[in-house]
């Protein structure tokens, strides 16, 4: 069926359909559509600008710099990872060497009368035991065993030092006097005393002052003779 | 100038709107085809609040993408598929709303008579009265063939234009036109026979 056919098949719907009336565009569809098109002008340069805001240099220069700083930050902290401790759960640290003689002190010499004597054997002591484990570093790690017996060894001579009178003690740490010798000491004592191991003081005296110690050495000597003899 | 460019095609103007951005090009395109797609989308949708939102849209989507019209094809061809695009999503949308609203009233059962806003009390004649059953008798044909029919037979547009436009070869529009034409004079029997 040819187009000519069809259009004469349905010439009265044709017909009716030109005859419809021609709808119109409203009076102000071109005001209405100039205002649209500029209203999306506006909205295009606004949202143009808004990405500007984001890409301006002067505004990425801080931001990439901020993004560098934390990322420097973020490899030193993964490349150095410390274990922090808690400082509630974690065990102090033991000095043994000090506590010691902390005890030693406390224990077997806990008297205040003789505060005086003990202070600088104390000293002595600690200075000892660091000197002893920096002997031992040196010479190679003794066992612990022969530590305590050196210690009980300390232990005694300490008491030994009690058990001597008092006025030898005063005169050997108060005042200034030479150092006796070994000799000497056992003889007056009848106690072998190391003098390696006592905080003397060591003062190079005058003949006149040297003099002086002889004399009162002598009558000490015979003082404590004299005594020996009345047990 | 002016009158200069109103001697101009529409190929021409919509030309002298891409290279030189000649507002008033675009404004005598305006006024040669705000009428004939009002004409056009109003008989495809049937709404004239609608019609009028659809070829706003057309005209400012010319004005956007001008620059994508290649002057291989005509200037009318383009700008009515545009408008063609535009109407039938207007028109799939207002029946789904209307789909909507009649299925909040809870009876699948009962029908419910749309009022039609197309026609303004205002306008309202004889013809007017013609006009508004063929109008309804319209809308009632299947999209397909009531688009083809309205381009021929109201726009008055040849069936090669109208095969550019839907992008069917033209066996296919002279199919669709003649089955439009069929259902509309079952549908218009009545005034026929007066």
């Amino acid at each position: 069926m040819s187009v000519k056919d069809d259009d004469k098949k349905y010439n009265d719907v044709i017909k009716t359909l030109n005859q419809l009336h021609e709808v119109k565009a409203p009076a102000d569809f071109e005001a209405e559509l100039m205002r649209k098109i500029n209203s999306e002008k506006y909205k295009e340069k606004k949202e143009q600008s808004i990405w500007s805001k984001f890409f301006i240099p002067s505004r990425l220069v801080p931001s990439a710099g901020l993004a560098a700083a934390a990322i420097i930050v973020l490899f030193v902290v993964t490349l150095n990872p410390e274990e922090i401790e808690d400082p509630l759960i974690m065990e102090p640290r033991v000095r043994e060497d000090i506590i010691e003689v902390v005890d030693y002190d406390e224990s077997k010499l806990g008297r205040e009368d003789k505060k005086d004597v003990n202070e600088a054997p104390l000293e002595k002591r600690t200075t000892m035991t660091e000197s002893t484990v920096t002997e031992e570093e040196k010479s190679g790690r003794r066992k612990e065993g022969d530590v305590l017996e050196e210690s009980f060894a300390d232990d005694k001579m300490i008491a030994d030092i009690d058990s001597v009178p008092t006025e030898t003690i005063i005169l050997g740490t108060t005042e200034p006097t030479a150092v006796s010798t070994e000799g000497e000491t056992e003889m007056a004592t009848g106690l072998a005393i190391s003098k390696e191991k006592l905080n003397f003081r060591q003062i190079q005296l005058s003949e006149e002052e040297q003099q002086v110690v002889d004399q009162l050495r002598e009558k000490v000597q015979i003082q404590v003779v004299d005594s020996l003899k009345i047990e | 100038m002016d009158r200069n460019l109103h001697e101009l095609t529409d190929e021409e103007l919509i030309l002298e709107f891409q290279q030189n951005d000649t507002e008033r090009a675009f404004e005598i395109l305006v006024q040669r085809y705000k009428n004939p797609l009002t004409n056009y989308v109003f008989r495809f949708i049937g709404n004239y609040d609608a019609c009028s939102d659809v070829v706003q849209e057309t005209m400012i989507k010319v004005h956007r993408y001008k620059d994508s019209y290649s002057s291989v094809a005509k200037f009318s061809t383009w700008i009515y598929t545009i408008a063609g695009n535009l109407a039938r999503t207007e028109y799939r949308r207002q029946r789904r709303r209307q789909f909507i609203s009649i299925s909040d009233y809870g009876d699948e059962h009962k029908t419910f008579d749309i009022p039609d806003e197309a026609y303004r009390p205002d306008v309202m004649t004889d013809s007017g009265i013609k006009d508004e059953i063929i109008q309804k008798a319209l809308l009632k044909v299947k999209d397909a063939y009531r688009e083809a029919v309205i381009l021929r037979d109201v726009q008055g547009m040849s069936y090669e234009e109208i095969a550019e436009i839907l992008k069917v070869n033209e066996g296919t529009v002279k199919s669709r036109i003649n089955r439009g034409r069929a259902q509309l004079q079952i549908l218009l029997k009545d005034i026929y026979n007066e």
